[in-house]
């Protein structure tokens, strides 16, 4: 893979993917832009430190992903997600599953009402999928949904996400199960296919 | 006296937290043997877990062919005066930076 930074093409070749990214993850059009100027210039600060072992798209959407995630994290005092998580195990968790030691962890089927369509894939309209989830996408917890979109948006590795949000991989498997879990709630509400 | 792998066999049955967990970390990476193993005892019982298993990569399918799409084709668009500004700042930047 090539090392050198086409910075001269930068906006042609990469602009209005990151814009897209940037736009998906904040929601408002001016404050996804100065974003992008901002990681434009921060890449051009760390462009010594490019070394070509990802795309040098990957490489920006990774500064983008970074700035976001600093942007939310300067807007509200955080607390350590393992914290966070331990503290809000048992509400989070009491519709769902049984809390009582003899059934621990058992699903409560009321709480996993059936999602209609979801038995044959040819009956599920994509486009109406994919605006259902990401509506309700929106609708996670922040917490939740930066795990869950540097995963699905970003694509990045578990151990990578790990390592940027600094929590354990028991962590994150938790993450991504609430994410799926209020996913699902939220699907079968608002999804009819 | 109590068999502790009947035990461990009654547990795995009962916990669905872990299996949808492991239904999870099975779609992004490789199980365990002992993990594997719950999972499938589990999973030939529960006939929710069976059905999250599938919710869960339909919405890992969905997620990637997304992506996909926003690569090929972004959805937001900067119009050209907006990139030849961006542009600019970018290389007069660049220009600040290696004086």
């Amino acid at each position: 893979m090539k090392t050198e930074l086409d910075i001269g093409k930068w906006v042609l070749l990469h602009g209005d993917y990151l814009f897209s990214l940037a736009k998906y993850k904040l929601n408002d059009d001016d404050l996804a832009k100065d974003m992008l100027q901002e990681t434009f210039f921060a890449a051009i600060k760390a462009k010594d430190g490019f070394r070509g072992d990802s795309s040098e798209r990957t490489w920006l959407a990774r500064i983008l992903n970074n700035k976001i995630i600093d942007y939310y994290r300067s807007r509200k005092k955080e607390i350590p997600m393992s914290e966070y998580l331990s503290a809000t195990n048992r509400a989070f968790n009491e519709p769902y599953f049984d809390t009582n030691p003899a059934e621990f962890g058992h699903a409560k089927p009321a709480a996993f009402p059936q999602i209609a369509g979801m038995g044959s894939d040819d009956n599920i309209n994509q486009a109406e999928l994919k605006k259902a989830l990401y509506d309700c996408i929106e609708k996670l917890p922040t917490t939740l949904s930066h795990v869950f979109l540097m995963k699905h948006v970003f694509e990045e590795k578990p151990d990578i996400i790990c390592k940027h949000f600094n929590i354990t991989s028991s962590n994150y498997w938790v993450i991504m199960h609430r994410a799926k879990l209020l996913l699902r709630t939220c699907l079968s509400k608002n999804w009819v296919p | 006296m109590k068999n502790p792998l009947l035990t461990k066999f009654r547990r795995a049955q009962y916990n669905c937290t872990e299996a949808q967990r492991l239904s999870i970390k099975r779609q992004e990476t490789k199980l365990p043997p002992a993990e594997y193993v719950r999972f499938k005892v589990h999973m030939a019982g529960c006939s929710i877990c069976r059905e999250f298993d599938k919710f869960s990569a339909l919405v890992n399918k969905t997620m990637h062919a997304t992506s996909l799409e926003t690569e090929k084709h972004p959805p937001h668009i900067l119009n050209d005066q907006e990139k030849r500004s961006l542009q600019q700042k970018i290389d007069e930047f660049r220009k600040s930076i290696d004086n």
